[in-house]
């Protein structure tokens, strides 16, 4: 079976290739032990196909000094990097290889041949001696992904004096959407000026052609944006409001990419903006109101390898405007009675709706809207108690039906006389935002009224 | 805003005429107004909802059923508005469920349903919820309780001994106390032994008011912690126990320059219902003063008693327009009836809102008093029009109908609800042709009613 890598075309090419050869078997090897059966056919096909790559890097290895510096690959084609040359530093290498599908298995193989001798001046480059290092990493694919799987195996073969190397630090990692990265440094003692060659050769059991028999066929790619769950209109149109201090000011929005993996960029349309341009989960805030529903929007770009999707969704940015007592003005119909230890009055339920800036107005009917409520006493003749009590600001938030709640509540020891009146001024801050005029709360012995059906935004 | 839920799928279905409701094209068209009502979110949706379960069939009670199993705190709120006490005696059950899910909110509305039912099994719902929190939500239930009456009182009973906090504990105690239930001795005496103070203040006020001293030493406590709610409540209880110096006590109090103060010590001394204490009242002419005169007419003066029904009808003469109406209430409550409904009657024109809205609430339960009521439909004050309403509809007043249909019209959602309702009750066959024209009305909410009303005209007459 590795009878391809074991023929070397001439004596320079033996020599050069003998460490890429080595990690090539030895990570085929492991690979063959895993790989599919229906597989082999094409991993044998491509052993061969390197056998022949190798002996040409081989062949030429004295004239490649103008070779590009090998690129981090994606998939079969591109992970194959060419051999470079180069002075004789650190390196880093990363290959990337996309998957086919679920469980296929991928190795990857690197050498360094430190070349020692030679006047460096291709193409008329003597080499006399051979320094090769390998590295070699096994994994397999998930679904869409590469498992984090990467077993990196270190191995060196050591020509004679006076060239020496060492790989230092040398890892293979696991990253999430990129696959497995072969890293590290390495540093060469040199005689004569000679040169690095550094060679990281993927070894795929993938062969591009003919494409493989087994399995699906790779999933197209999508996205699709979710926009928070209660901030989309009946027209679907996505929702985000404008808000002052501690106000409800973004809406948050996701991007769910097919197959996992890909990166994300998110566009605002005017009026718009985007916290988190470049994550899966960000949050949009509003700059300026909309004219219209849906007159602005979102849209994200999802890129899996050489493909992408996009999708947008329009928004529309609601200003609050008005705060409208939808129960106006309370009353009996409006009241429940209420005890506590020895008190004993009434709770009188306001329902608030917040209006937007459209034409006509419409409610905002969106959840955790803020509001803060500051009220205190005009009159109280009775000394009832109240709640919240004079000064102290109660806050509470919009429903899922983006109502607002207050509760007028008063009691007395025993209950309230019939003929109890009492008085209150309410001030409200409604979304970050004071509403005015103060209002008058107007209290009986069995229920209470508020003085206004409208606040407007001041 | 109503999301997409499980009971939104049979909006679907309604909407799209399936089997669920084989109506004809009207009725097609009214069921898509409310649905799309329901949908739109809002004051709207809730508007539909609340009008649902006045349509009975299928369809409206499959949505309300599942609403009612649902998540959405608005929308079973908005429906347990509309339901009526029979609806809220079937519903029972769910309402139960959703009062006590923590996930699900508002809950007043849904609690003032499950007291609509006014069965024993809603007052034990009702019950284990206001021994569950000390919240808001705990304290309406603890008043809706005490609105139920005698029905509510051994949970009363059992919560005093039993609840949980003793918040409830003396919550349970104080109403107890105001219902005046004799059995709830041992209930009292086995609080002075609780290990909070206003427990043992409650059960020791509790004993002082059915005569029993064994919490004394408690009220004496009491008495001279300013900061507690107990302490007029004690004083006064002393002061009828004997306590030396009680009397005076008091009278310091009524006659001090603090009107707050004033007021909650003739308050306490009115509500205390004691004999000894209303001669007291007489001497110190607190029967003269206006503000004091209605405390005591309302919780002191004993209709029966000659005096007293002399000076309630002193008040309905000469008092100010409050007192009218407290004293008016007390002399109906004990059979007087003609001086006393001409007081009702004239104040629910009053131009106070307070008075006014105490008229009604006697009128309401008095019978002899809703031709008066039915008489106020013009009133400017929409929950007189709304009772006014209510009364047109007991009475079966068909006369009235031309003079009802405007009000179907009216800006105020809960005005034009009570119209809708009223017109289907008093002659439905004429109803349809109003509902029908309201379907192109230009205000969102009438259309509503009237889509509703139609569909309920439809169903009842199948």
């Amino acid at each position: 079976m590795l009878r391809g890598l074991k023929a070397p075309s001439n004596d320079r090419g033996d020599a050069a290739t003998v460490a890429g050869r080595m990690a090539a078997r030895k990570a085929l090897t492991a690979l063959l032990v895993q790989t599919r059966p229906e597989n082999r056919a094409s991993l044998l096909e491509y052993v061969e196909e390197r056998a022949a790559s190798l002996r040409l890097h081989a062949r030429r290895e004295g004239a490649v000094a103008s070779f590009a510096p090998v690129a981090a690959g994606r998939g079969n084609a591109s992970g194959r990097g060419n051999p470079s040359v180069r002075p004789a530093t650190s390196a880093v290498r990363r290959e990337e290889f996309a998957c086919r599908y679920p469980g296929q298995l991928f190795g990857i193989v690197g050498h360094s041949d430190v070349l020692d001798g030679g006047t460096g001046t291709a193409p008329a480059r003597s080499v006399s001696k051979v320094e090769e290092l390998g590295i070699a990493a096994i994994g397999a694919c998930g679904v869409g992904s590469y498992v984090p799987t990467c077993n990196p195996e270190f191995f060196t073969t050591t020509s004679s004096s006076p060239s020496s190397a060492t790989i230092m630090g040398v890892s293979a990692t696991y990253l999430a959407g990129l696959g497995c990265a072969i890293s590290g440094s390495q540093t060469a003692t040199l005689v004569n000026g000679g040169r690095v060659r550094e060679q990281f050769i993927p070894v795929n059991p993938c062969p591009p052609l003919p494409p493989l028999p087994p399995g699906p066929p790779p999933p197209p790619v999508t996205v699709r944006i979710h926009v928070q769950q209660g901030f989309v209109s009946m027209a679907g149109n996505g929702l985000v409001v404008l808000g002052g201090p501690g106000g409800l000011t973004t809406t948050s929005i996701t991007a769910q990419g097919s197959p996992a993996g890909g990166s994300v960029t998110w566009t605002a349309g005017p009026k718009l903006e985007i916290n988190g341009i470049n994550s899966a989960n960000a949050s949009v805030t509003g700059t300026a109101p909309s004219t219209q529903g849906g007159d602005t929007y979102v849209s994200v770009r999802y890129v899996v390898g050489s493909q992408s999707a996009e999708s947008s969704v329009r928004f529309t940015v609601l200003d609050p405007r008005t705060f409208v007592a939808v129960n106006y003005p309370g009353g009996a119909e409006s009241t429940v009675p209420y005890s506590y230890g020895n008190y004993s009055g009434y709770i009188t339920t306001m329902s608030y709706y917040v209006d937007d800036q459209l034409a006509p107005p419409n409610h905002i009917v969106l959840p955790g809207m803020t509001n803060l409520e500051t009220l205190t006493t005009l009159s109280n003749p009775f000394g009832a108690s109240f709640d919240p009590p004079d000064n102290q600001p109660k806050a509470g938030s919009s429903d899922l039906n983006g109502q607002m709640t207050d509760l007028l509540s008063a009691y007395g020891p025993g209950g309230l006389p019939q003929g109890f009146t009492a008085s209150r001024l309410q001030s409200w801050t409604v979304n970050g935002f004071n509403f005015g005029p103060a209002q008058r709360q107007n209290f009986t012995s069995t229920f209470a009224t508020v003085t206004r059906r409208t606040l407007s935004r001041q | 805003m109503f999301k997409p839920k499980n009971w939104v799928v049979l909006l679907a279905t309604v909407t799209l005429g399936l089997p669920l409701w084989p109506g004809d094209t009207l009725q097609k068209e009214a069921w898509q107004i409310v649905t799309d009502a329901m949908r739109a979110g809002g004051e709207d949706a809730a508007t539909a909802l609340g009008m649902l379960p006045t349509i009975d069939d299928p369809t409206s009670r499959t949505l309300v059923g599942t609403a009612l199993k649902g998540k959405d705190g608005t929308a079973i709120a908005s429906i347990s508005a509309g339901l009526s006490p029979a609806q809220c005696r079937s519903y029972l059950a769910d309402l139960g469920t959703a009062a006590q899910d923590p996930g699900v909110g508002p809950k007043i509305p849904i609690l003032d349903a499950i007291a609509r039912a006014g069965t024993g099994e809603a007052a034990e719902i009702l019950s284990r919820i206001a021994d569950g929190d000390v919240g808001p939500t705990a304290g309406v239930a603890f008043g809706l309780l005490e609105r139920m009456g005698t029905l509510a009182e051994p949970l009363f009973l059992r919560t005093a001994t039993n609840g949980k906090t003793a918040w409830a504990r003396e919550t349970a105690l104080s109403v107890l106390r105001r219902m005046r239930d004799t059995s709830a001795v041992v209930a009292f005496r086995s609080a002075l032994h609780d290990s909070n103070e206003g427990v043992r203040t409650a059960g020791a006020l509790g004993l002082a008011q059915l005569g029993h001293q064994d919490g004394r030493q408690q009220l004496e406590t009491a008495a001279r912690d300013s900061g507690s709610g107990y302490q007029m409540d004690a004083l006064v209880a002393l002061a009828i126990m004997g306590r030396p110096g009680g009397l005076d006590r008091l009278r310091e109090l009524v006659t001090s320059p603090d009107e707050a103060l004033r007021g909650r010590a003739v308050w306490a001394i009115a509500r205390s219902g004691n004999m000894s204490l209303k001669e007291f009242s007489y001497r110190l002419g607190l029967d003269r003063q206006p503000v004091f005169r209605s405390m005591l007419a309302e919780k002191l003066l004993d209709p029966n008693d000659p005096k007293d029904r002399s000076v309630l009808q002193e008040i309905i003469t000469k008092g100010d327009d409050t007192s009218q109406v407290v004293a008016a209430q007390r002399l109906l409550q004990s059979g007087v009836s003609a001086s006393a409904e001409a007081a009702i009657a004239r104040a629910l024109t009053s131009q106070s809102d307070e008075v006014r809205h105490l008229a009604l609430k006697v009128a309401a339960v008095q019978p002899a008093l809703r031709p008066a009521l039915a008489e106020q439909l013009a009133s400017a004050d929409p929950a007189v029009q709304i009772a006014a309403m209510s009364a047109i509809s007991d009475l079966r007043q068909r006369d009235r109908f031309i003079a009802v249909a405007p009000y179907l019209a009216s800006k105020v959602r809960g005005v034009s609800a009570a119209a809708a309702r009223t017109l289907a009750l008093l002659d439905p066959t004429a109803a349809e042709q109003v509902f029908q024209e309201e379907l192109t009305s230009n205000s969102a909410h009438v259309r509503i009613h009237s889509a509703a009303m139609l569909l309920a005209v439809a169903a009842r007459s199948k």
